[in-house]
Order: C-alpha cells, then sequence, then structure tokens
C-alpha cells in the first residue's frame, strides 16, 4: 500500500474516532459541579456512600429536610405532629408527584419504609427506621405484625415510636428514607440504582459510565421549581484536576483542595468556607492492654502538637477538636483543655504508667493521599517521645475490617454527620451498643457515658436533652479513648457567575433551588 | 503449513483461559479485605452483613464458589458488580471502546510519527539530526509513562491552559490529545528506532543498488522498496504494543481520568469487586492472547524470505 | 571471537555504552553518597520549613514536610535500584531453574512448565503486579518477589531456547556418551553457553523493574511511607503541582536517567554479544 494512502488512512480514522463522540455536552444553564468517586447506585436502601447519597436526595425527596443552615424544614410533609409522649408521629403530606408523573400518596410512604426495613431487600441502612415500632422484630425475624407505619388516609401518614426518640426527624430527613414509588420500584427491578424515579426537584437524565451525570428538572416537582434546567456533575477523581477544571471555568463549585488553599488565599478571590460536621481523630484500641491505661492515652494526646498540623499540613483548614462535637451543632460550652502540647508531661505519664522507654505501636489508616501526610507527622511527634508507630495502610475494606475485629492498635479516621444533631456524634461512636460496625471501634464503654446517651434520646426537653449530651461529651473528653485531632473546614471556590449559593451545614442540605447563573 | 499452526494456536487458547481464570479467582479469594464490607458503608449490623454475603455465595467453600463461577463462564454470565450491581459484561462493553479509542488513537500517532522520526533519522545527510532524533527516542523509552504525562498536564493545561487537564469528554480530540501522546510515546520511539534501523540495512540490499543503477528517481528507490521492508518489525512493535495499551493502559488512565477499561478493573482490584475483576481479566487475557495470535501470524506471514521471493521481479 | 573480546570491543568500545556506564555509575554514586551529601536526615520532620523551592541549601527543594528532597531521592535511589536488582536476580534465577529443566529435561516438565509461562504471558502485567500486590500485605519483601517472580517467564523461555540449541552439540553429546551425569553437563557445557544472552536480557529487564516498582509505588502499591523511592515522592508531588512542582520533577528526572542508562547498556551488550536477535521482536512490555 502506498505511503500517502496509508497516512491518509490514519489520519482520517483518527480525526473519526474523535468526532464520533462530539457534541454531547450539556447545554446552559446548567449548574457545572465535580464528584471525586461515582456513585454506586442510586437506590435510597442501598445508597452507602458520599456521592451515591448526595445524588440519591436530589432526585428523591423526603417527608422532611435540612435547609442549607440545618433547620429542618417541611418537604413531602407540609406538617407533622407529635403526640405528647413522643411516641406517635403524624405527617400530614402535601400534593407531590413522581417524575413519571404519578402523584405522591401516604401509600408511598409506607412502602418506602416497609421496604426499607424488609429482611428481603437487606438495605444496610434500615437503623434509620430502628426506633419505629416493631421494626426490629421485622428486620430480625420477619414479623410484620406489629409494625406501626401506617397511612392513615391517602395524605396522612402516622409512624409508633418505640420509644420517644428525640432525633427522629433527622433519620427520616436522610437519604435512606428518600421516598420511592412500588410500581418503578419493581418495574426496573435490579435497575433502579441506575434508573431512579423520585419526587425531588431534579432527575437523572442521562449516566455516562464512569464520566458524567447529567440530572434535569423535574417537570412535575410541586414545590419552588430550581432556576436552573440541569446539573452535571463530572467525575474527577484527582484534586489537581478539578482545580485546573475550574480554572479554565468548566466547573462552577469546587471543593478547594488543602494544598492549593494558600495560592488562593493570596489571589485574592473570596472562598466560602464552612466548618464541617465532621471530626477527624485516631481511636485507640481500648481492648489493648496497652490503652487500658488511662495514662497511655492521656500521654498520647499531650505528645502531639495538633495546632502545628492544622497550620502546616492542613494549611490552617481545621479547627482543633477539644471533645468531640463539631462547633456547628454546639449549644454548650466548649470542654477546656485538657490535653495541651506538652512533651515532657506526656513522657512522665508513660514513665508513670511503666513506659519509660516508650513502646511500639501500629498506626493503621486507609489509602489516600492527605492522611499519609497527617500521619507522617504524627509518627514524628510520637518518635520524640520515645513511641515507635508503625504507619499500617490498607485498602477501606481491610482496613474496616481489622479495626473491627480489633486487630489495630490505634487508627486514623473520621466520622462524618448522617444528620446535624450532636447525638450523631456520640452514639454511634461511644454507646457500648454499637461497638463494631456500628460505629464504636474503639471499644469504649462506659456504663454512666451510655446512661446519658440514652437518657438524652429519650427526653422531651430540647434544654436538658443539650445538657445531657454535653456531660457525656466531658466524661468522654476526660477519658481519652481517642487522640482527638480537629474538626475540618471546608472550602469551596465559586464561580462568580453563579448566584444564590450558600455552603450546605449538612451534605444534603442543598438541593441548589435557588442558585442562578 | 500455516492452517495447522493457526488451529494449533487456537487449541492453546483454552487450557491458558483456564489457567488465567483459574489464577485470578484464587489470587481475588485470598485476600484479605472484604467485598462486603465495602458494600455496607458506614454503619451497619452484622445480620446484613451476613445476609448479603450468603447472598452473593461468598460463604461458601471456595471450591463450590470456583465450580459456579466456571459453569457461570461457560454459560456467558458474568455477573453483576458487587458493587454498583451493573451487570459486569455491560460495562464492560460501556468502557472498552474508550480504551480501544485511546488505544487506537496512541498506536496512529507512534505510527505517523515514529516512522517519520525514524525515516529522518536515516537521512544521511543531517548525521547529528539523526543522532540527536536517536537520543530522544532513549529518552522517550526511558521515561515513565505516568511522570511524562503529568509533564504534559503541566505544560498544556496548567501553564499554557489550552487543553483541558482529564476527563473523557466524549471522545473529543480535545481530551483524547494527551493522553494519546503520552501513551503513544514509547512506542514511538521504539518504532522511530526501529524502522531508522530498518532503512539503514535495506539500504545496502542488492536490489536497491540494482534499482539505483537502472536509473529509477531517488523517490521511487525510497518509496517502493525501503519503506516496504523497513516496515516488516514496524508491524511487530505495532501488534504487540497494541495488545498491551488494550490490556493496561491503566496508568495513562488513571493520571488523564480516562473512564476506560483499565483503570475500572484497577479500582476493582482494590475494592475487590470479584465479578468485575474475574469478568475483565478473561475478557483481557482473552483479547491479549488472540491479538499475540494474529502477530504471529502476520509475522510469519510477512517473513523476509517470503516476501523477497514475491517481490523481486 | 570470545565473550571477552565482544564485550570489550563491541560493548565498552562503543560510545553509547560509555555514555550508560556513566550515567549508571552516576546513579550509584548518588545511592552511595546519600547520607553522606545529604546531611539531613531524610525522614527528618521540619514543618517550618515545607515546601521551599530549590536553593543552595536545598538543591532540589523541601517537600511539604520541610524534608530535603535531594536526600530523599537519593535514599529512594538505593530503594529503587535494590529492589530492581533483587528483583531481576530472582527473576534470573527461577527462569535458569525452570529454563534449564524445561530444555534439557524435556518432556512432561517442558509443557508444564511452557504452559505455565503461557499463562503469565497471558496476563497483563501491570494488572498482574497490581493485583499481587493488593493481596499481599504491603512491603519491600512483597514487593522484590513479586517483581521477581512475576519475570521468570521470558527468562525462563530464553534460557529454554538456548538449552535446546546447545544440547544438541557435538561436545555435548560426547560427554554424554562418555558417561558424565547430568548435573555435571550442565554445570560445565550448558549454563556457560546461557551467559551472554542471560546477561543481555537481564540488563534490558533491570529498566523495566525499577520501572514497574516505580509504578507499584506511584500507585501506592510499592513501597510504604516513611520510606521513599521514586514513583511514590512523584505521587505524594501531584497535588503540589502547581505550588511546588519541584516535587515531581525531580524524582522523575532520576528515575528516567536511571531507565536510560540501563536501556544503554542493555542495548549495546545486545549489539556485542548478541547481533542475531531481531530488533523488533523483543518482548516489548512497556508500563503504560
Amino acid at each position: 500500500m502506498s505511503l500517502t494512502r496509508f497516512f491518509v488512512a490514519a489520519i482520517l480514522t483518527v480525526a473519526l474516532a474523535a468526532t464520533a463522540g462530539c457534541g454531547r455536552r450539556e447545554e446552559p444553564p446548567t449548574l457545572r459541579l465535580a464528584l471525586e468517586t461515582e456513585p454506586t447506585t442510586l437506590d435510597p436502601a442501598y445508597a452507602v456512600d458520599y456521592s451515591s447519597g448526595l445524588i440519591t436526595s436530589l432526585i428523591h425527596a423526603n417527608l422532611v429536610r435540612y435547609d442549607p443552615d440545618g433547620r429542618i424544614i417541611p418537604d413531602l410533609a407540609r406538617s407533622w405532629d407529635i403526640s405528647a409522649d413522643g411516641t406517635l408521629y403524624t405527617f400530614h403530606l402535601a400534593g407531590s408527584r413522581f417524575s413519571n408523573g404519578k402523584a405522591l400518596s401516604a401509600a408511598d410512604v409506607v412502602f418506602t419504609f416497609r421496604r426499607l426495613i424488609d429482611p428481603e431487600i437487606r438495605s444496610p441502612r434500615w437503623w434509620v427506621l430502628e426506633p419505629v415500632a416493631g421494626a426490629a422484630a421485622v428486620r430480625r425475624g420477619g414479623e410484620w405484625g406489629g409494625l406501626g407505619i401506617e397511612a392513615a388516609d391517602d395524605s396522612t401518614v402516622c409512624i409508633r415510636l418505640e420509644r420517644p426518640t428525640a432525633h427522629f426527624l433527622s433519620l427520616v430527613s436522610m437519604p435512606a428514607a428518600g421516598i420511592v414509588t412500588a410500581g418503578e420500584i419493581s418495574a426496573r427491578g435490579e435497575d433502579y440504582g441506575r434508573m431512579p424515579c423520585g419526587s425531588g426537584p431534579w432527575m437523572l437524565s442521562a449516566w455516562g459510565d464512569g464520566d458524567q451525570l447529567l440530572l434535569v428538572r423535574n417537570p412535575y416537582f410541586e414545590g419552588a421549581a430550581p432556576v436552573l434546567d440541569g446539573i452535571s456533575l463530572r467525575i474527577i477523581p484527582e484534586p489537581m484536576t478539578r482545580i485546573a477544571e475550574f480554572e479554565v471555568g468548566n466547573l462552577d463549585i469546587l471543593e478547594v483542595p488543602r494544598a492549593e488553599l494558600d495560592r488562593w488565599r493570596s489571589a485574592g478571590v473570596t472562598l466560602m468556607h464552612e466548618e464541617e460536621l465532621r471530626v477527624v481523630y485516631i481511636g485507640l484500641n481500648n481492648e489493648r492492654p496497652l490503652f487500658s491505661d488511662i495514662r497511655v492515652r492521656r500521654a498520647l494526646n499531650r505528645a502531639i502538637d495538633v495546632e502545628t498540623i492544622i497550620a502546616r499540613v492542613l494549611f490552617g483548614a481545621g479547627r482543633r477538636a477539644r471533645g468531640v462535637i463539631p462547633p456547628g451543632l454546639r449549644r454548650t460550652r466548649v470542654p477546656d483543655e485538657r490535653y495541651p502540647y506538652d512533651p515532657e508531661g506526656a513522657r512522665k505519664l508513660l514513665a508513670e504508667a511503666g513506659y519509660p522507654d516508650g513502646f511500639e505501636m501500629e498506626l493503621w489508616q486507609r489509602e489516600n493521599p492527605e492522611g499519609g501526610r497527617v500521619l507522617e507527622s504524627i509518627q514524628g511527634y510520637l518518635a520524640a517521645v520515645g513511641i515507635r508507630a508503625a504507619i499500617v495502610t490498607r485498602e477501606w475494606s481491610a482496613f474496616k475490617k481489622a479495626v473491627e475485629h480489633g486487630a489495630a492498635d490505634a487508627f486514623y479516621l473520621d466520622w462524618f454527620a448522617d444528620y446535624p444533631d450532636p447525638e450523631n456524634f456520640l452514639a454511634p461512636l461511644f454507646h457500648s451498643a454499637n461497638r463494631g460496625g456500628g460505629g464504636n471501634r474503639t471499644g469504649y464503654s462506659d456504663a454512666a457515658v451510655d446512661s446519658l446517651i440514652t437518657a438524652a434520646g429519650l427526653c422531651r426537653d430540647e434544654g436538658t436533652r443539650w445538657e445531657l449530651l454535653a456531660a457525656a461529651e466531658e466524661k468522654i473528653y476526660h477519658d481519652a479513648p481517642w487522640i482527638f485531632l480537629w474538626f475540618p473546614t471546608r472550602y469551596e471556590l465559586v464561580s462568580p457567575r453563579l448566584k444564590g449559593y450558600r455552603m450546605p451545614v449538612i451534605f444534603n442540605g442543598q438541593r441548589y433551588l435557588k442558585v442562578a447563573i | 503449513m500455516l492452517l495447522r499452526f493457526v488451529i494449533k494456536r487456537i487449541l492453546l487458547l483454552v487450557p491458558i483461559l483456564f489457567g488465567v481464570i483459574t489464577v485470578t479467582f484464587l489470587l481475588m479469594y485470598i485476600v484479605p479485605g472484604d467485598p462486603v464490607l465495602t458494600m455496607v458503608g458506614e454503619r451497619y449490623d452484622q445480620q446484613t452483613l451476613e445476609e448479603i454475603r450468603h447472598d452473593l455465595g461468598l460463604d461458601k467453600p471456595l471450591i463450590i464458589q470456583y465450580i459456579d463461577y466456571i459453569g457461570r463462564v461457560a454459560r456467558f454470565d458474568f455477573g453483576r458488580s458487587f458493587i454498583t450491581r451493573r451487570p459486569v459484561a455491560e460495562t464492560i462493553r460501556e468502557r472498552f471502546p474508550r480504551t480501544l479509542l485511546l488505544a487506537f488513537s496512541a498506536m496512529c500517532l507512534a505510527v505517523v510519527f515514529g516512522i517519520g522520526i525514524g525515516a529522518i533519522a536515516a537521512w544521511g545527510r543531517m548525521p547529528w539530526l539523526g543522532r540527536s532524533l536517536m537520543t530522544f527516542s532513549l529518552i522517550g523509552v526511558s521515561i515513565p509513562v505516568f511522570w511524562l504525562g503529568l509533564l504534559l498536564i503541566y505544560l498544556f493545561a496548567i501553564q499554557l491552559s489550552i487543553l483541558p487537564p482529564s476527563g473523557y469528554g466524549g471522545g473529543s480530540l480535545r481530551y483524547l490529545i494527551l493522553p494519546a501522546l503520552t501513551l503513544s510515546f514509547a512506542s514511538m520511539a521504539t518504532i522511530a528506532r526501529v524502522t531508522r534501523a530498518g532503512f539503514l540495512d535495506v539500504a545496502c540490499e542488492q536490489f536497491v543498488r540494482t534499482a539505483r543503477a537502472k536509473g529509477l528517481s531517488e523517490r521511487a528507490v525510497l518509496g517502493k522498496h525501503m519503506f516496504r521492508n523497513a516496515l516488516i518489525p514496524v508491524i511487530t512493535i505495532v501488534g504487540t504494543d497494541f495488545g498491551s495499551y488494550l490490556s493496561g493502559s491503566v496508568l495513562t488512565e488513571s493520571i488523564f481520568g480516562w473512564p476506560g477499561l483499565g483503570r475500572f478493573i484497577v479500582q476493582a482490584i482494590l475494592k475487590r469487586d470479584f465479578p468485575v475483576i474475574q469478568g475483565s481479566v478473561l475478557f483481557m487475557a482473552i483479547l491479549f492472547v488472540f491479538v499475540n495470535l494474529v502477530v504471529d501470524v502476520s509475522y510469519g506471514l510477512i517473513d523476509p524470505r517470503v516476501r523477497l521471493q514475491g517481490g523481486r521481479e | 571471537m570470545s565473550i571477552r573480546g565482544r564485550f570489550v570491543e563491541g560493548f565498552l568500545g562503543r560510545g553509547a555504552a560509555r555514555v550508560g556506564l556513566v550515567l549508571f555509575a552516576a546513579v550509584v554514586l548518588c545511592t552511595l553518597l546519600a547520607d553522606v551529601i545529604s546531611s539531613r536526615d531524610p525522614v527528618d520532620i521540619d514543618l517550618e520549613r515545607a515546601l521551599m523551592p530549590p536553593s543552595w541549601d536545598h538543591p532540589f527543594g523541601t517537600d511539604p514536610f520541610g524534608r530535603d528532597v535531594l536526600s530523599r531521592a537519593f535514599h529512594g535511589a538505593r530503594l529503587s535500584l535494590g529492589v530492581g536488582f533483587l528483583a531481576r536476580t530472582i527473576s534470573l534465577m527461577l527462569g535458569l531453574l525452570l529454563g534449564v529443566v524445561a530444555g534439557y529435561f524435556g518432556g512432561r516438565f517442558d509443557s508444564i512448565i511452557m504452559r505455565l509461562a503461557d499463562i503469565t504471558f497471558a496476563f497483563p502485567t501491570l494488572l498482574l503486579l497490581i493485583a499481587i500486590m493488593a493481596v499481599v500485605s504491603p512491603g519491600l519483601v512483597s514487593l522484590f518477589v513479586t517483581l521477581g517472580v512475576v519475570g521468570w517467564a521470558a527468562m525462563a523461555r530464553l534460557v529454554r531456547a538456548q538449552v535446546l540449541s546447545i544440547k544438541e552439540r557435538e561436545y555435548v553429546q560426547a560427554a554424554r556418551s562418555s558417561g558424565a551425569g547430568h548435573p555435571a553437563i550442565i554445570i560445565r557445557h550448558i549454563l556457560p553457553g546461557c551467559i551472554s544472552p542471560v546477561l543481555v536480557v537481564y540488563t534490558m529487564g533491570l529498566g523495566m523493574t525499577v520501572m514497574a516498582e516505580a509504578s507499584l509505588s506511584f500507585l501506592g502499591l510499592g513501597v510504604q511511607p516513611p520510606d521513599a523511592s521514586w514513583g511514590r515522592m512523584i505521587s505524594s508531588g501531584i497535588a503540589f503541582m502547581r505550588t511546588a512542582p519541584w516535587l515531581t520533577v525531580f524524582p522523575g528526572l532520576l528515575l528516567t536517567i536511571t531507565v536510560c542508562s540501563f536501556n544503554l547498556i542493555g542495548d549495546c551488550l545486545r549489539d556485542a554479544l548478541d547481533p542475531r536477535s531481531a530488533p523488533g521482536r523483543r518482548a516489548a512490555q512497556r508500563w503504560r
């Protein structure tokens, strides 16, 4: 074959291949966002990771929701009554429709909740409805008889609880409690996770595997319609790439990677920031003889200069944690500083506890680049007081397994709020009933703390409830089952062409209804 | 006989594939780490964990799981991903064309520029150009592909801002250039070297001198005979490299966020998504072996002795 | 011409080979002097001096922990080179053993071993490495053992081919008929004949092995903190590409130079010792 023909053919093929995918871009005005990981499913019953939860919340509506400022507002339920003893919730539904046109009725709500706790469905998020009377019986043994969920009429749902639960409304606002309709669930079967049908302001219009998701306005949404026509969510795992895309103008809102913070701060651009409802810590395996001595735990807390790590490794994007409850949820006084940076004091405590020459330990983390830098700094500080810490990095599920089976001495982890309530930071992490998979991975168990948390759950009066939770937090801080690190601050860059955007307090609190270009 | 050779190779495929499946299967199961833990998220209860594990058949003895798996594969059922619950075959079908696009573009770039550079380098008039181009090609073979990708991103996307730093962009050219260039570099360098060597070899060949003596123009000599013969080793490289592109452009896809099959497999390996790993590795092994087979066969076909006998008239 | 002769004239005589050797010597020098040149401990954290650009004090700048990048890069050289050579030697041992067995004893050994080789070749190498490293607990030992084991097949194939051709030579037949035992024959006649091609393949594979280690470390599956190999340094530097590009540039440069030197030496060795091998037919395994 002649050379010229070869070259021409080659160039033509490349050109053809290149144009094959052209013209697929969304039309304005669309909000352009970036996701770090691809959602795994958009089925509320199975959405467990951040991306999935976020998008599921945009597509499905709940009985009640949180607004960007962290207040409970009506969503599908225009109003609700709570009985005097706190065990009966009656929701009055507003008129709503699903994206397929079907009107939403109480039957849909009942169906959704029954599905969530259905043992056949095996939803890992069924604990959202655990306070409901009879729910545990259904989940454990298939006993549907005593379930306290019923539709009084087409637009009223009554839910009876086992016991008063102060944070029940928060539970109902979670992505897992997004309302679905029986018809579409059975029609789409296993593919519902890829083709959901909800009654939220947005609906899924396209999902290119690994590439991006496109949401468009739900034409049947009964509430105030979003100003924008659509949202495009591109999946970009690399922070550097996300920033570059923002700079070029391809993204509208972006979380600023920590490594870039200094640069953007000095660029004179306005950065929005919000203290996340999230706590970062190092959990100490309380079942290890080494860590059963409170002096050792306190020594570890004193050995690390958290402020400097925040300033240098996090570039200032965080606040030292004194206690467990993030500043955004705090209504009571912050506990007094118990563990200032004090390497000498740490050494003394260790010597008292019987480790004058320090000891060896393993510090586990899951694979992530920033965590690596943090742990290396901590390793340095621990070495300075004689503790030789080896960093063990594992893939997420292997890490989880090791931590939950008590195979790890200490582990670097964070805890994200499911809903903006301090109970979410105390009960799952420190109540002895939640040991292992429930969230309490240190094995911490204290009768006083347990009873305080349980009592707070039953409490009807907000003031007393906060007091009880604050007392629990004080005890926990005093007992130091963790090395308390920080509450991260999230910084976001917003494109100047955007108006009306506010950073939400809880991750699914922003539905982009009022955002305009 | 060529036909016997081909059939023999295809028959040999079966035990190889079997071996591949078995090794993949074993590898994934000796693993520390539990895919079910990834599926249940942050807070979960033991009962749900056990039930899901049972549903997926992960609590059965290894040998039973293996037999089940072989049975499903024989029926072309590759199962559903543990994590996304999408059928594995569907995901492969969606992602593979993207890897193919990348591989194909890279190969075109490598061939076009590689032959061009090799031809220029072989040109006798400017030996210093030839030497510097060969140095350049040495670097091209030695440079780590992920570093090269980062450098290109830094230069074109960050400093100059003329190309997007990553992504697929529906396959449009702007998004394709950098990853294809990065991927093609090493092959381009090898093809350049081999082309130049081929030209220099062939330049001495008897029949070229005869053609020159006959008075044919320089262009005719160059065009017809030298190119054809210098191309033989290039074709071999194209075949082998293309096979390795398809089956593992992992690093390039990772750096550029290219949503192809390579990256998908790496993520599945890291998350212990067994059905995806098994299905994709099987798919890629078949592809890889097939491409190697084609290369072997065509190498036999284009053997110089056969060619010269036919070409010398 | 004897091997010695070919080596001296064909190899050392070529300019390219000398360049390669010089580069290699430079890299080795870096590793040896790592402790001397860099007065700073590579794992010494000094957060006050983080992310400083290159200067007289810190020719390669400092990393996010304030560690001197130059000293880390030189220590990284140790790891990369060490792992590379160890792994390659493991491949050599395994490949020699299995290749000789397959070629010399033939029969069922031969078929089984070659089948295993085919299966190994059927896997895309990087994916196989990733899969194995994801399975075994990450660490230095598992790294070079994995790299070594995965590289056995090409070596074994080559050795087998050599053994097959040597086996039929007259002096071997003579030795057999005079009653020499198998081990004696292998050691005295077969192995020496394998030296040249094996040496070539060994050296040419060094570049690939170092690259493989860098790729694995880049993906996070190789060397673990606080140790740093070049691949790992590059991947941790990505987040700082704009603010501190020296974190990625220098380790990558060193890596390229090292692999360059191995390739140069390998090519020239091949030209000198084994000119028969076709330039295009190498097992072209690239790290993409």
